[in-house]
């Protein structure tokens, strides 16, 4: 099997682009301490949520990820299936990093922020699961948000991936009827036919369902839920993208 | 130590790109895959290396079925007529992580190639002139060092002198490191010398398949005086003719009576080119 060659390519394809990710956050971060510390520094300056960016940059990576990689893959005596473990190994290995570097990064905004010019620094997770310190000690609290991050990470990178193959297998009328059809049927379609026909039952069920994911509001959320919600995603999107894969041809 | 094409059949839509065809590239042989355009050449050796699937039929490498086989497909390279490289790779890191996928790709071999080729492997593919991009290819072909190498269309934008470099390579690896060799072109008196047998695929059927010297033996070229060379193949079933100035060659298929031919007129073996239109053509 070519599992290990094929993993580590894809790795590699992440290597470039994340070092420039991470050179950019780190410029935001010193850029931002500067800034509060000439034209602040009375203590309340705060910013958050750098996990958001990892998940736009993450899910670009994944949209970005196969054609390229399954044309080399071909090329170099590869199968489809040691393709897709190498892939789902290194979507888990890069999301688990970062997820890591963002926690000490968020750790260590927050340290010299505060020391320099009392800049503080929440993330996107520090800021929802908070209330879980009441219960946790920090250590615990702290492994619990990568393990979250982790799998959020994960989710958004499969979830770019999919759409790319779906695309990819898809013919000329298809790609315009789903790229035409989707948007317009969660923009408008959906609304018209659930405020007309349906009496706000899809909704209704849509708030069921973010509430389940992120708790109600004002109330403490789960972070398990989110953390299920994610592990079931990953598990329905990759089986659909092996679905997808395993009978991709060379449209070279 | 075979590939073995067992009943393959393809169709795209309502073409009919493959049908039935059956097919053995035996152990360390040169063989030429020839075909006009859209016969099914490609297509055959799309499905050989798992790159596309067929509707019908299998190929086994080595007794192993190739379809999603690593085991299998690590014995094969193919160079294809298109790139399938990331454009935007330097050809030195296309050959590390060749060197990654394929353990035996030789890295020494393939850099002493380029020099002689004159490529600059710093360079990154979308770069490449067509010519390059052909070149870059073949010294992967020719350093890969698997037991089955695939050509299609290896010469493609290659100048004289870089074709005359690319066939000498290709005999000299072959007497180093005996392997299968399937070339499919279009330029077909070119590798005509370099080919031990020939397939010929007409509407995705193999219509030939055997020696080229067997093949040559089923019929003569006929050279001379236009006049003498005219009434000499009256009776004769002749597939093609030239004609420069006042001399006249003719290709002709059937056996050769040596007693009969006119002491004006010189006998020489057929021409494959000639043969291979008159055989695509009817």
């Amino acid at each position: 099997m070519n599992i290990k060659a094929a993993t580590k390519y894809q790795l590699n394809d992440y290597n470039k682009s994340l070092r420039v990710y991470y050179l950019v956050i780190l410029l935001v971060i010193i850029f931002l301490t500067l800034l509060d510390t000439i034209w602040g520094g009375n203590g309340d300056g705060t910013y958050n949520g750098f996990e958001s960016s990892s998940i736009i940059f993450l899910f670009i990576c994944g949209l970005n990820s196969f054609k390229t990689t399954f044309l080399m893959m071909l090329q170099n005596g590869t199968s489809r299936k040691s393709m897709f473990i190498g892939n789902i190994t290194s979507i888990l290995t890069v999301s688990f990093a970062m997820s890591v570097l963002d926690r000490i990064l968020s750790l260590l905004a927050n340290i010299i922020g505060n020391a320099i010019g009392g800049l503080s620094y929440s993330g996107l997770f520090d800021l929802l699961y908070s209330h879980r310190l009441e219960n946790l000690n920090s250590f615990v609290f702290q492994l619990e948000i990568i393990l979250l991050t982790w799998m959020v990470y994960t989710a958004v990178t499969i979830g770019g991936y999919f759409i790319t193959i779906l695309y990819y297998r898809m013919n000329t009328a298809l790609k315009v009827i789903v790229s035409v059809g989707v948007p317009a049927s969660i923009l408008f379609i959906i609304p018209l036919l659930d405020y007309m026909v349906l009496d706000g039952k899809i909704s209704a069920l849509r708030n069921k369902f973010i509430y389940f994911i992120f708790g109600e509001p004002g109330a403490n959320a789960n972070p398990y839920s989110l953390l299920l919600a994610c592990l079931l995603g990953i598990i329905i999107v990759q089986g659909l993208s092996w679905l997808l894969i395993k009978r991709a041809v060379d449209k070279n | 130590m075979s590939i073995e094409i067992k009943d393959v059949s393809k169709n795209f839509g309502t073409t009919q790109a493959l049908s039935r065809v059956n097919l053995t590239f035996d152990n360390n042989k040169i063989y030429g895959l020839l075909g006009r355009n859209g016969a099914g050449k490609t297509t055959l050796l799309n499905i050989i290396t798992n790159r596309i699937f067929a509707d019908e039929g299998e190929v086994i490498v080595d007794g192993i079925p190739s379809k999603e086989n690593d085991q299998a497909l690590q014995k094969i390279y193919m160079m294809s007529e298109k790139n399938y490289y990331p454009t935007n790779m330097k050809i030195k890191e296309i050959f590390a992580w060749t060197k990654n996928f394929y353990q035996d790709f030789d890295m020494d071999y393939a850099k002493k190639l380029a020099d002689l080729f004159d490529l600059n492997i710093n360079k990154n593919v979308k770069s490449l002139s067509t010519g390059y991009t052909s070149i870059f290819k073949v010294i992967i072909a020719l350093s890969v060092n698997t037991p089955y190498v695939l050509l299609d269309e290896p010469v493609l934008g290659l100048d004289a002198n870089h074709r005359d470099i690319f066939y000498k390579l290709l005999i000299e690896k072959y007497s180093n490191f005996p392997c299968t060799i399937v070339i499919s072109t279009h330029l077909i008196e070119e590798v005509s010398t370099v080919i031990e047998d020939v397939i010929i695929i007409r509407n995705g059927t193999i219509i030939k398949n055997q020696s080229r010297e067997e093949l040559l033996s089923q019929g003569y070229t006929i050279s001379g005086k236009a006049s003498s060379v005219d009434s000499f193949i009256v009776d004769k079933n002749v597939i093609g003719t030239e004609t420069i100035g006042g001399l006249k060659s003719a290709f002709i298929l059937g056996s050769i009576n040596k007693e009969t031919i006119p002491t004006d007129l010189e006998v020489t073996k057929l021409d494959l080119q000639k043969l291979f239109v008159q055989l695509t053509n009817a």
